[in-house]
């Protein structure tokens, strides 16, 4: 049973028989990697830094999915590995460039201003460059909130945060994005 | 957007801007991701417990058969109410030397406790000053049994679940005037 239909109990089950483990892992790849991927996505900007994440998460998954204790849905299990391989990349990839915030965050919002990957249109670069603005776990929360709609409780499963300082989070992010939107509004 | 958790007002400003995601991608990116992961996998695969026998050493017969069994024993055994606490290891020690502390206090306690018939002596029945008293005389920190105390009584009454959301103005207030940092340093 490991079809697209299959629920994640039956996903998972099958994945702890040897005999059907590839094929249900195979499963919830296709089930799963597109939320996966654009979670990870906005959060490194770079096409090819995403795959790699993406890629990483899943094989993180392949590692620790026999422990999965079923207490939270596979689906926000997953978003939390994601979400700690996306930020572990960007601050091996800042220290691995010897560069500082400011100035990755610059590398970044060059490759939205240039078109590299992204054809949004003004208001879209500009959501992405004043979401850039923000600080990584916020960007994370803000995303997780506005892009893929989640319940504050679900994001606080997936960043092992209250729901309170979420919300707080997500507060702040939105002011800063409106004040960045009417600093930049002539440009 | 989900019902859970309406976006306040206050949040309206982003509701203005576009959603859609204005990233692009390589052509077949998501049909040929899968199989990008499952060769990596694959080749990641445990080998078979044959291959990993040094022929030089001798294990009891059947223990790699058993060995799955025991650990996970091992690993339900640390598990307590379904979450794993996981206290750091300063505090692990500390915990043991104030439950060795607490044993040596009921022994001195039983020891100069009037001989009768009824000697049982339980820690609740100490008074405070003997409690502190015993502890000063053994060399013990009070902060370090504090912080002990003050860890498991967090972790005890932390809610597994959090409550409902509910936007009321109290919840506003402390979202407007919440520090910051603070809640970045939570996430």
């Amino acid at each position: 049973m490991t079809g697209a239909a299959a629920s994640d109990k039956e996903l998972i089950e099958a994945f702890r028989r040897e005999e059907s483990r590839i094929q249900a892992f195979e499963a919830i790849i296709k089930k799963y990697q597109q939320k996966v991927y654009w979670h990870v996505r906005r959060l490194v900007i770079d096409h090819d830094d995403a795959d790699d994440v993406t890629q990483n998460t899943f094989i993180r998954a392949w590692e620790k999915l026999d422990g999965f204790r079923e207490e939270s849905k596979l689906f926000t299990w997953l978003f939390r590995v994601a979400t700690n391989e996306a930020l572990t990349f960007i601050n091996k990839k800042k220290a691995s460039l010897h560069v500082n915030m400011e100035d990755a965050e610059h590398y970044l919002s060059h490759q939205i201003t240039n078109g590299i990957g992204f054809n949004g249109n003004q208001i879209q670069k500009k959501l992405q460059l004043a979401i850039l603005e923000l600080p990584e776990k916020q960007r994370a929360v803000f995303n997780m909130r506005y892009f893929d709609e989640l319940p504050y409780e679900q994001i606080a499963e997936i960043t092992d945060t209250s729901v309170g300082a979420l919300k707080a989070s997500y507060h702040h992010a939105v002011k800063k994005i409106e004040t960045y939107f009417n600093h930049t509004l002539n440009l | 957007m989900d019902t859970q958790n309406p976006i306040s007002p206050e949040e309206a400003f982003v509701n203005g801007l576009p959603k859609n995601n204005p990233f692009t991608l390589p052509p077949s990116y998501f049909e040929e991701l899968p199989q990008s992961i499952l060769m990596q996998v694959k080749g990641s695969e445990t080998p078979q417990l044959s291959q990993t026998i040094d022929s030089a050493f001798e294990v009891p017969q059947a223990y790699f058969e058993q060995l799955p069994s025991k650990v996970i024993a091992k690993s339900h055994a640390i598990k307590t109410g379904g979450r794993i606490i996981r206290f750091p290891f300063i505090n692990r020690i500390a915990a043991a030397a104030v439950a060795l502390l607490a044993v040596g206090l009921v022994l001195l306690l039983s020891k100069t406790a009037p001989r009768s018939i009824e000697t049982a002596v339980s820690i609740e029945q100490a008074t405070d000053d003997e409690i502190f008293t015993y502890l000063e005389n053994n060399n013990v920190s009070i902060d370090l049994v504090a912080e002990v105390y003050t860890e498991t009584e967090t972790v005890k009454n932390k809610p597994v679940n959090s409550a409902p959301d509910s936007n009321t103005l109290i919840e506003q207030y402390i979202l407007d005037n919440a520090d910051e940092q603070l809640i970045l340093e939570e996430l």
